[in-house]
């Protein structure tokens, strides 16, 4: 990583440039296999997440598409036995080389979990926990930031009058878009999503989903689903896996209408998984 | 959304932030080196404190059962009888009576009153030994003098055998009144442990067994007990190493006598006993060292009993899948 | 054709004659428990009065109270967990975070639970040998880092496992911010066990206040109010050891009076510890 990765005005300046872009791949991944203990749980996948689209990830339980998310930002480097090896290129640099500042890095991947995680603190504080990191001090920067950060996750309204207010009084639907505010107020390139709406009921899912459609135009997306349906509203390219491996990857509209493996087809339309 | 501008951080937080996290990983490991550390340090102090007495007396002293401070002559062996007679004896009287409050506790006693009572013993777990000493000092060494020991002296002394153990006369301090103070001591800790590892047998299990017409003596004896040993005897030797160690419940009723009892009713010392009582007093010399070799017999003992029921709770949790 | 069976009688008979069997046990054991605690609020209450709180300790056969002995417990238990608490809760991170899966965290989280359960009495001869012996003389400072040597383990423990039921996902979404682990565990992991590691220390107070092996060889008693952590210091539980062997009754009953009192402290901080974990899992 480069020193100045939080030089935040040099993302800036990529989110007015994301158009011309697009077609460039923001990550790359080439050859990539993950191991835990004796486990082989990623064999040799190679594929592109191009800038400013939605890139899905699905396919039956324990194929590895979480696993695949996590190592986009070294999540797995928390515990011992996990190892990936190959390339994972975040705008030219491989993000698996030893060296890597881990720290870095996931100011610039951003990830929200499956169940909301909002920190012990109140909402403004759950918000401006990154960007105290990222060296920010101003309190009315930060409360632009926070508001900033919270209207794009479409959540300002519900919370502007209660923002010193635990984040773990909010309902489960808030909290998680409490998570993506909280992810977004840093301004990451790339945002990762697991499974974010399995807790959720269907109304918060809804409103979800609108939030990440919105969030594309300026962040690239790499979310896990179960649910196809929710692969098709809200991704523009999708890639199924099985078993540890990447079956095929394309534009969502072509996985799901015409899909190459005939894997794929029986999962897409309901037969397994 | 419009883009906001963040201004350039004035200095490199992110360097200062790696900075501390070097500082805190370094402290947080200096930190738990200080556990090891103190055991380092105890096992050494104790061992250098103690080794002119173990090169005067040599592995003699050990089986020796004289214990004179005139003659500088000193031997472990009524100090360590003394302690382990009076913590078996304890833990004979505690666990079953540990067992029949858990089973109580999780059985037979009406709902409403299962969590008061709970947690009136876990409150009565931690209330200091000295109190438990005192308590013996006064109200049941007396007791023991005037009506239980006469009596046991009167029944069981007279059985051929066991006679011996219930011979004499009635002191009223003495081995048999410090077991059953040690037995008051641990006997909240071995109920409240028991009762939280009755809690953890899966109540599916309880429910299967119950359908099938078994009784709550059965449910408890087939299902519960085998379930649950692997714990129970690694909580149970954890109070063993509790009573071992104990010091002022017992020094209060014990007598601190060097003298090896025949009888449970006469007065004897334990380990730790022996040191509260004189090491204080003793000069500089072989008498102290005498005294720290005790200290370092215990220590041992302890530690072994204490490493023992840590390795079988370990190998459960593991086998638990933590 | 459901008359019970000679058999189904004979094991129904067992189980009535076990069920007896533990709830006697059980009335035995809470009713002598009770008895050691009614002895002790009637002897104690009864030897108390206002002298305990407002003179020292007197001279056989005199008028006095337990004031030097009172505040000596404070001094000595305060700097004991001044002294402990930094240590058991960073000791206690290091096993919970930094060094979760090492060797080294395995053998420690071992020796703790060890360190945890060894006789007082086994560390009041230790801090002997190295805090009293090449002094010369006894201190309150000796007695205070023997009692800071019981604190550490206590909240080693607590803190552990009050850290532990901080969920992993909670770590995982402060790292994916990229903040660094100490960051994290400030900001974030602290914060979530906070009440956990309260009540942790709040069961080492109560653990310390009554022990009195570890002070023997190390504070020793002081029959002086003094307030000089460099010299022998009067301790409540010591006190009532020498006062309740006396053959005075009126050091015996100060004994008592001293007793009561440390009873009353140690439930009152476990009750408290017992309402911060209720309140910490409210929240």
């Amino acid at each position: 990583m480069s020193p100045d990765t939080l030089d935040l005005t040099r993302t800036e300046a990529a989110h007015f440039t994301g158009v011309a872009r697009a077609a460039k791949p923001r990550l790359s991944i080439r050859g990539l296999d993950f191991h835990y203990g004796t486990t082989h749980a990623l064999k040799d996948i190679t594929l592109d997440l191009p800038g400013n689209q939605v890139t899905a990830f699905i396919g039956p339980s324990g194929c590895g598409k979480s696993t695949l998310l996590r190592c986009l930002n070294r999540m797995y480097s928390l515990y011992p036995g996990q190892h990936a090896t190959g390339e994972i290129l975040l705008d030219g640099q491989n993000i698996l080389a030893p060296g890597t500042d881990l720290n870095a890095l996931r100011v610039k991947v951003g990830m929200v979990f499956q169940k909301p995680t909002p920190f012990p603190m109140s909402i403004w504080e759950n918000i401006a926990f990154g960007l105290r990191l990222a060296g920010l001090k101003a309190r009315s920067e930060l409360d632009a930031r926070v508001e900033a950060a919270l209207r794009g996750a479409a959540l300002w309204d519900e919370v502007k009058d209660k923002l010193q207010a635990s984040g773990l009084s909010l309902s489960g639907g808030q909290q998680q878009r409490l998570c993506i505010a909280r992810t977004i107020a840093t301004k990451p390139e790339v945002i990762l999503l697991d499974e974010p709406a399995s807790a959720l009921d269907p109304i918060s899912t809804a409103r979800l989903e609108e939030t990440i459609l919105e969030l594309k135009e300026r962040f690239t997306i790499a979310i896990v689903t179960h649910n196809m349906g929710q692969a098709q509203r809200v991704s523009q390219r999708t890639a199924f896996m099985y078993l540890g491996e990447l079956v095929e990857s394309g534009e969502t509209a072509q996985i799901f209408e015409s899909p190459r493996a005939a894997r794929t087809h029986d999962y897409v339309s309901g037969k397994f998984g | 959304m419009t883009a906001i501008d963040i201004p350039p951080p004035l200095s490199d937080p992110r360097a200062r932030a790696l900075r501390a996290d070097r500082i805190a990983h370094g402290v947080s490991l200096g930190a738990a080196l200080v556990v090891l550390l103190v055991l380092i340090g105890v096992t050494l102090s104790l061992a250098a404190g103690a080794w002119p007495a173990f090169r005067d007396l040599g592995p003699g002293f050990l089986t020796a059962k004289v214990w004179n401070p005139v003659t500088d002559r000193y031997g472990a062996f009524t100090a360590i009888y003394g302690t382990v007679i009076t913590s078996v004896l304890a833990m004979l009287i505690a666990v079953p009576m540990g067992l029949g409050i858990a089973l109580f506790l999780t059985e037979l006693c009406p709902r409403p009153l299962r969590r008061p009572i709970g947690i009136a013993i876990e409150l009565l777990a931690g209330i200091p030994s000295i109190i438990y000493g005192i308590w013996g000092l006064f109200v049941l060494a007396p007791l023991m003098q005037h009506t239980v020991q006469p009596l046991l002296i009167a029944t069981l002394g007279n059985i051929p055998g066991i006679g011996a153990l219930f011979a004499g006369p009635p002191y009223g301090i003495g081995l048999l009144t410090a077991a059953l103070i040690l037995a008051m001591m641990v006997l909240p800790f071995v109920a409240s442990l028991t009762r939280d590892i009755f809690l953890t047998t899966p109540p599916m299990l309880r429910e299967a067994a119950y359908g099938m017409g078994m009784t709550t003596w059965e449910v408890t004896r087939h299902i519960t007990l085998p379930k649950s040993a692997t714990a129970l005897v690694g909580g149970m030797m954890l109070a063993l190493g509790r009573a071992l160690g104990e010091t002022m419940a017992v020094t209060f009723v014990i007598g601190n006598a060097h003298r090896m009892p025949a009888s449970l009713l006469q007065p004897g010392t334990t380990i730790s006993a022996a040191i509260a009582n004189e090491f204080n007093e003793a000069s500089a010399g072989a008498y102290s060292s005498a005294l720290i070799a005790l200290g370092f017999v215990l220590f041992v003992l302890t530690f072994l009993v204490l490493a023992a029921a840590q390795l079988m709770l370990r190998r459960l949790a593991r086998r638990n899948g933590r | 054709m459901l008359s019970p069976s000679p058999r189904l009688r004979r094991r129904k008979a067992l189980n009535a004659v076990m069920m007896l069997l533990a709830t006697a046990s059980a009335a035995l054991g809470l009713i002598v428990l009770a008895l050691i605690l009614g002895d002790l609020c009637w002897q104690g209450l009864s030897a108390l009065n206002a002298h305990v709180l407002s003179q020292d300790t007197p001279g056989p056969m005199s008028e006095g109270g337990l004031r030097n002995a009172i505040v000596g417990s404070f001094l000595l238990s305060g700097l004991a967990v001044l002294i402990g608490t930094p240590i058991g809760l960073f000791a206690g991170t290091y096993l919970s975070e930094y060094g979760r899966y090492s060797k080294l965290a395995q053998v420690l989280r071992f020796l703790n639970d060890i360190l945890l359960s060894v006789p007082s009495i086994i560390v009041g001869l230790f801090v002997y040998q190295v805090l009293v012996r090449p002094v010369g003389h006894f201190s309150g400072l000796a007695g205070a880092v023997a009692l800071a040597i019981l604190v550490v383990p206590t909240v080693v423990r607590t803190t552990e496992n009050m850290l532990r039921l901080v969920p992993d996902q909670l770590r995982e979404a402060a790292l994916a911010m990229g903040a660094p682990r100490w960051h994290m565990i400030r900001r974030v992991i602290w914060k979530a066990a906070l009440s956990g590691i309260v009540t942790g220390v709040l069961l080492a107070i109560a653990r310390i206040s009554g022990e009195t092996a570890p002070l023997l060889f190390t504070a020793l008693s002081n029959s002086f109010f003094s307030l000089d952590m460099t010299r022998p210091m009067a301790s409540l539980p010591i006190t009532i050891y020498q006062f309740a062997l006396s053959p005075y009754e009126n050091w015996q009953a100060l004994a008592w009076a001293g007793a009561f009192l440390i009873t009353l402290t140690v439930l009152a901080i476990s009750v408290l510890a017992r309402a911060v974990t209720a309140k910490g899992d409210r929240a």
